[in-house]
Order: structure tokens, then sequence, then C-alpha cells
């Protein structure tokens, strides 16, 4: 898993997300997820967010978007959040 | 003489730069960190615009996460917003009452490599907003 963070906002169509400056994101590969509970369309979907993040990296990190590594005051000691949600 | 100072200074303090947490210090750490968000009363995960617009309020359990087991702490039942205020999700704050945004992180689409991932982002007004797990992990 990479992790990054963003220098500025910016809008990513490919992975349906905001990217919000001074935040930490991470790079997942599709079969980190518990995908048992999606249907064939979201899993295609995921699977296609995971895709076009990892190939999305590079281009980001070279337009000077993003920089490899976790929060910048405190790359070593940063916490770390994890969740999951719905829009019903 | 500064210089020597200088270099007395720098060997003392380098090592600093890049400590870690013994695996008990990162369960009080831990600890300390989620217990911010209960004091005052029952704190809130606030869902908010990259503009920092609030999208949605949900609402920890009165002790927001239970005890940390090694360096992770699990969020008790969280209530949905069921009418959320609607926008484009970026961003999420844990907030205390007393204590303001006491854990900020990021918000995306599954996939999309957020600390707290959704199905969608885009949340109309009216809609229910909701979040099946969260933990907070301390610092290496």
């Amino acid at each position: 898993m990479t992790q990054f963070t963003a220098l500025e906002d910016f809008f990513c169509a490919e992975t349906q997300s905001h990217y919000a400056k001074d935040l930490s994101y991470t790079v997942r590969a599709f079969e980190s997820y518990d995908a048992s509970a999606w249907n064939e369309k979201q899993r295609a979907q995921v699977k296609a967010r995971c895709d076009a993040l990892a190939a999305l990296l590079p281009r980001w990190l070279q337009e000077g978007k993003v920089r490899l590594g976790g929060p910048l005051a405190a790359q070593v000691n940063a916490g770390r959040v994890q969740g999951a949600g719905k829009i019903h | 003489m500064n210089r020597l100072l200088i270099r007395l200074l720098g060997a003392l303090f380098a090592p600093l730069y890049a400590v870690t947490h013994g695996a008990g210090t990162r369960t009080v750490i831990a600890d300390a960190v989620v217990d911010r968000i209960d004091v005052g009363g029952t704190g809130t995960l606030v869902f908010r615009t990259s503009g920092d617009v609030e999208v949605a309020t949900l609402t920890f359990s009165a002790t927001a996460y239970g005890a940390a087991s090694g360096p992770t702490a699990t969020a008790a039942a969280i209530t949905a917003d069921s009418s959320a205020t609607g926008g484009t999700i970026a961003k999420a704050a844990q907030v205390g009452v007393t204590n303001g945004d006491v854990i900020l992180c990021s918000v995306t689409a599954t996939g999309g490599g957020g600390d707290i991932e959704l199905n969608s982002v885009v949340v109309s007004a009216g809609q229910q907003v909701s979040v099946s797990s969260l933990t907070y992990s301390a610092m290496p």
C-alpha cells in the first residue's frame, strides 16, 4: 500500500473523489477489500477506482499535485483512521 | 566554541526525528486521543466539503471509542445522519464538544484511497449518511 499526501485541492473524475490539501490517502489493491457484500456492478466500480488511482499516482507526482508519504509535520508520528460508510 | 555547541546539540537531538513508540505507549496514546472526543458531551463525526462546509453530521456514542486494543481503538455505534445537509464530501472531522476538531481525516469514494471511504461522496439534501466501521490507530 502506497501512501500519499495532496499538495493542493483537486477532483478526480476517475475515482469520483476530492483530494484535499494536506490530507493523506492510501493506494489499496482491490483484493484488500471485503467485496462479499457487493454486487457485480459495485465490484467493477471499486476495482476501476483502485486501478485508476494506482495508474494516476505517478502522473500526480510528476505534476506536483501530491507527494509520497503521510502528513508533513508528522511523517513518522501520524495516527491512522480507517472507516467505511454509506449514503442511502 | 559555538560550532562545538551546535554539533553537541545536533548529536543530542538528531535521534528525536525518528522516534517510534513501544506497544504499551501506543495503546495509551490511542486512548488519550479518542477520549478527547468525549469531553464535555457526546462527540460528532462531521463530513465536510473541500471548503470546510458541513455536509452531514453523525453522532458518536456517549463513549465514542472503546478501550484501545494494542495501538487501535474501535468506535462504538455511530448514529447516522438521517437528513444530511448535502454537498460533496472531501474530509471528515471527529469533533468533541469541549475540544473541537480532535481527529481530521480524508474521505473518498470506495477505492479512492481515503481514510474513510463511502460508496459515494455526493450527498443530496435530506439523504441518510451512515458509517458502519471506524477505527483509530496511534502512531508507530
